[in-house]
């Protein structure tokens, strides 16, 4: 579990990036997709998430407003600027590369 | 409700957190998204107290988070600039307001004295002294622009922001800048008050013909030069060497 959590947690920026492709979100509804996608078994602690949020914000990826809930507090949500698809596009790149990679040096051993 | 409940963790996790308006938007985000989870949770059919558990376990260490809002001070800053540049406005528009109530004021004072001076006598309207009458409203007209004053000194920032370090950035920015414009404007504005006071002196001087006591203006003028000096050092500190 732990490697698993460690990795997630460190593209928290790409996997909030790819969820914001789709469209505007929040917290707390990123962190329920990321729940339903790895079937209950991860999500991201509060603390790791704002602090990613506020990353991304400054480096211009992303951009923020406040809903107009009507019943209820009031949503920040999240918006996906063209550097951000772009910064989305090549961490997605990466991840690939680093997948085939690890995946090479870990299957190959012929003693398995 | 176990909303209160929330609240009052996330007021107590908020606790050690740099004051500043990004640090309350965070919480409220954090507090929204909270209640979303704990409604989802005890609708779910968990037991309040399991969810309320749940929901704190999941924030983490928030320690890390307060440091990136303590140490990015480039929004109070932009907050506060932008602030200071309204008050500014707003408080010269208020001294000019007072100072041009205190010229009428002593228009009035002036004015009503010179008549006395000029006849030798009170002069009645309707049972009324227009002398004392002109004297009294004079005074009184003073405590509006005093007012005005002591108001404009008192805008502050609002408490929601850290502006102690906007207020560094602020001074150090333009504090140069502002000195000298201010000297400017500041001279051209004394040369204009007694280019006024000269020709008040020879108006006033042919109209009542009584030369040997016009040249008093003079003295009201460098009186009115005192306290404006005096005034701009109470008022802007800051734009004097």
């Amino acid at each position: 579990m732990s490697i698993t959590a460690d990795i997630i947690r460190g593209h928290t920026e790409t996997i909030i990036l790819v969820s914001l492709m789709e469209h505007d979100s929040y917290g707390y509804q990123i962190n329920k997709d990321i729940l339903h996608k790895t079937n209950n078994r991860y999500e991201l602690k509060e603390a790791t998430l704002y602090t990613a949020f506020r990353r991304l914000e400054q480096a211009g990826y992303i951009t923020t407003y406040w809903g107009d809930e009507k019943v209820g507090a009031r949503r920040r949500y999240y918006s996906i600027t063209q550097e951000g698809r772009k910064a989305c596009e090549q961490g997605l790149r990466e991840w690939k590369e680093a997948k085939a990679v690890i995946d090479k040096l870990l299957e190959s051993n012929e003693y398995m | 409700m176990d909303n209160l409940r929330i609240r009052k963790y996330m007021d107590q996790l908020f606790d050690n957190a740099p004051v500043n308006r990004r640090t309350l938007e965070l919480k409220e985000e954090l507090i929204a998204n909270a209640l979303e989870k704990y409604n989802d949770l005890t609708q779910r059919g968990y037991v309040e107290d399991e969810a309320f558990q749940l929901v704190i376990g999941s924030i983490g260490d928030v320690k890390q988070l307060f440091a990136d809002l303590g140490a990015d001070d480039d929004y109070s800053q932009a907050y506060y600039l932008q602030w200071a540049r309204e008050a500014q406005e707003k408080k010269a528009v208020l001294t000019s307001i007072s100072v041009g109530l205190f010229l009428l004021a002593i228009v009035m004072l002036v004015g009503s004295f010179l008549l006395y001076w000029y006849n030798m006598e009170f002069i009645y309207i309707h049972g009324l002294n227009l002398n004392l009458l002109g004297i009294g409203l004079g005074l009184l007209l003073c405590i509006l622009p005093v007012s005005l004053l002591v108001y404009a000194r008192k805008i502050q920032p609002p408490a929601e922001f850290d502006y102690t370090v906007g207020q560094t950035a602020l001074r150090s920015e333009n504090k140069k800048q502002r000195r000298k414009r201010f000297k400017q404007i500041k001279g051209s504005l004394e040369g204009l008050m007694w280019l006024l006071i000269v020709i008040f002196y020879f108006i006033s001087s042919f109209t009542t013909y009584a030369w040997h006591i016009t040249w008093i203006i003079f003295l009201g003028g460098a009186a009115i030069e005192c306290l404006l000096d005096a005034l701009t050092k109470i008022f802007f500190p800051l734009d004097i060497d």
